[in-house]
């Protein structure tokens, strides 16, 4: 323990410059954490590094996120005035309420509804036999397109659906499909049918490999709603 | 201390300092490059980052409009028995949705690029993880029961869609990277069947894939971030 303290033993006139030293090199740690840190955010937000066509598409992304927002959010507070105004004049919400009730209801898929739409109906051949990975990717490639509601022969797809292939049968929802499978899709028909029909896309890649696929436009497009049940039990 | 301590200390602080500041120029210089592209289009830029700041607020003014709509709703209805009930279904079906913070018993998978892939293996593409891989996860997760998903924070919800774009996978229309953690809410011995023999799991392992399934007593899934509308559809007449 004696020898130890020894080493450390400081010759007091030393004490200055030690000091001075220790000062210097805590302000020059101090000025090259800020550096880091400033050079550290310049490489952090890729707008800085974008090129002209992604910067284009960026800009058209982040206002049509910007409306989205802003829309919804000038719809909250027409219904808080409306409740706050309920509630100031004892009236009763219902009206508001209910509205609400029945907007999540279609949102979630448990209410029938109707829009424009496309028809998609995907039969078996000899060649090519469909089957859950090919649905799959077809639901995939519509809420890409910004489908806003899909059932597959009157199956309802909504958050839960899952897909498997049973033998000789298709299950969705715990249902068994076969073929011929009419895929029915609610949102921009002519959006919806051009991702589909685009080079490359859904209908390029499966009909060169023998699959029979037709699509048609509908304005009125009639999708049932999910028969199952929807709960949330394991959630705190 | 005797003059070869403080030789030796202040030798080494040197090489310190030269080394921290040999990184910070080669940084700037990294940096510069970017700039001479930076400055062709900086008034584009500008509107990008004035736009992208515009939703973020609009976005946290959204969040407290929400916030403030459930407390009003409450308030309104909570003199009619009716109501109370119709108030609480409203908030269940909103959860359904997607549209709150969840927190519950489930299982975390991990899946991560084999990081020996190199563009010289005949099966490059398989040791890599594709969006389709993360299509099946998310199906075979909802055959074991899960109530709620989530993959690297974006919310899986009934309109979501998982994209390949180039070389990048996007999900909500945001781009993620790997590793790729998807988090289930649910009965985790149930959804634990999804490492069962012959499963896509064990398929994507055997393709030199790295799978990581943890079960867990708390998993937390954020909300969808973006607005859930209907443009196009109606209630049917």
């Amino acid at each position: 323990m004696n020898d130890k303290k020894k080493i450390f033993k400081i010759d007091k006139s030393k004490i200055p410059v030690s000091i001075t030293i220790c000062i210097m090199c805590f302000i020059i740690v101090y000025i090259m954490c800020i550096q880091f840190k400033t050079a550290g955010s310049i490489e952090e937000s890729n707008i800085e590094t974008m090129r002209e066509n992604e910067l284009r598409e960026a800009l058209a992304s982040w206002k049509q996120e910007y409306e989205d927002v802003n829309k919804e959010l000038q719809s909250n507070k027409n219904k808080i005035k409306e409740y706050q105004d309920k509630i100031a004049s004892n009236d009763e919400a219902g009206e508001l309420l209910e509205e609400e009730y029945k907007n999540a209801k279609m949102l979630l898929g448990l209410t029938d509804v109707q829009g424009t739409g496309i028809i998609i109906t995907l039969t078996d051949n000899s060649e090519a036999k469909f089957t859950s990975e090919q649905l799959m990717d077809l639901i995939n490639e519509l809420n890409s397109a910004g489908a806003e509601a899909i059932s597959i022969n009157d199956q309802r797809i909504v958050s839960m659906t899952d897909i498997f292939d049973v033998g000789d049968f298709i299950m969705i929802n715990g249902k068994r499909l076969t073929s011929p499978y009419t895929v029915k899709a609610i949102g921009d028909s002519t959006y919806l049918q051009s991702a589909l029909s685009i080079k490359n896309g859904y209908l390029d890649k499966y009909k060169t490999d023998g699959y029979t696929i037709s699509i048609t436009t509908d304005n009125n497009v009639y999708i049932n709603k999910y028969e199952g049940e929807m709960t949330l039990n394991y959630v705190k | 201390m005797d003059k070869k301590q403080i030789a030796i200390t202040l030798g080494v602080m040197c090489v310190l300092l030269t080394s921290g500041i040999i990184v910070q120029v080669n940084t700037i210089k990294k940096n510069s490059i970017s700039n001479n592209i930076k400055t062709s289009n900086n008034d584009l830029r500008d509107e990008v980052l004035k736009w992208k700041e515009k939703y973020e607020k609009t976005y946290i003014e959204l969040q407290e409009s929400e916030n403030r709509l459930e407390q009003v709703r409450q308030e309104a209805s909570k003199d009619n028995n009716e109501f109370t009930e119709m108030e609480q279904e409203l908030k269940a079906m909103n959860s359904l949705l997607g549209l709150t913070d969840l927190t519950g018993e489930g299982i975390i998978i991990t899946v991560a690029d084999n990081d020996n892939a190199s563009i010289k293996d005949e099966d490059f593409k398989d040791e890599l993880v594709h969006n389709t891989d993360i299509i099946e996860l998310v199906n075979e997760l909802k055959n074991t029961g899960a109530e709620a998903i989530s993959i690297n924070g974006q919310r899986v919800v009934s309109t979501t869609s998982i994209d390949c774009v180039g070389a990048v996978i996007t999900v909500n229309g945001v781009k993620i990277n790997s590793p790729f953690t998807i988090s289930a809410i649910g009965n985790r011995e149930r959804l634990n069947g999804i490492t069962r023999p012959g499963s896509y799991i064990e398929f994507m392992e055997e393709d030199g894939i790295v799978i990581e399934v943890k079960k867990s007593s708390e998993v937390t899934i954020p909300k969808y971030n973006k607005v859930m509308n209907a443009k196009y559809m109606s209630i049917k007449k």
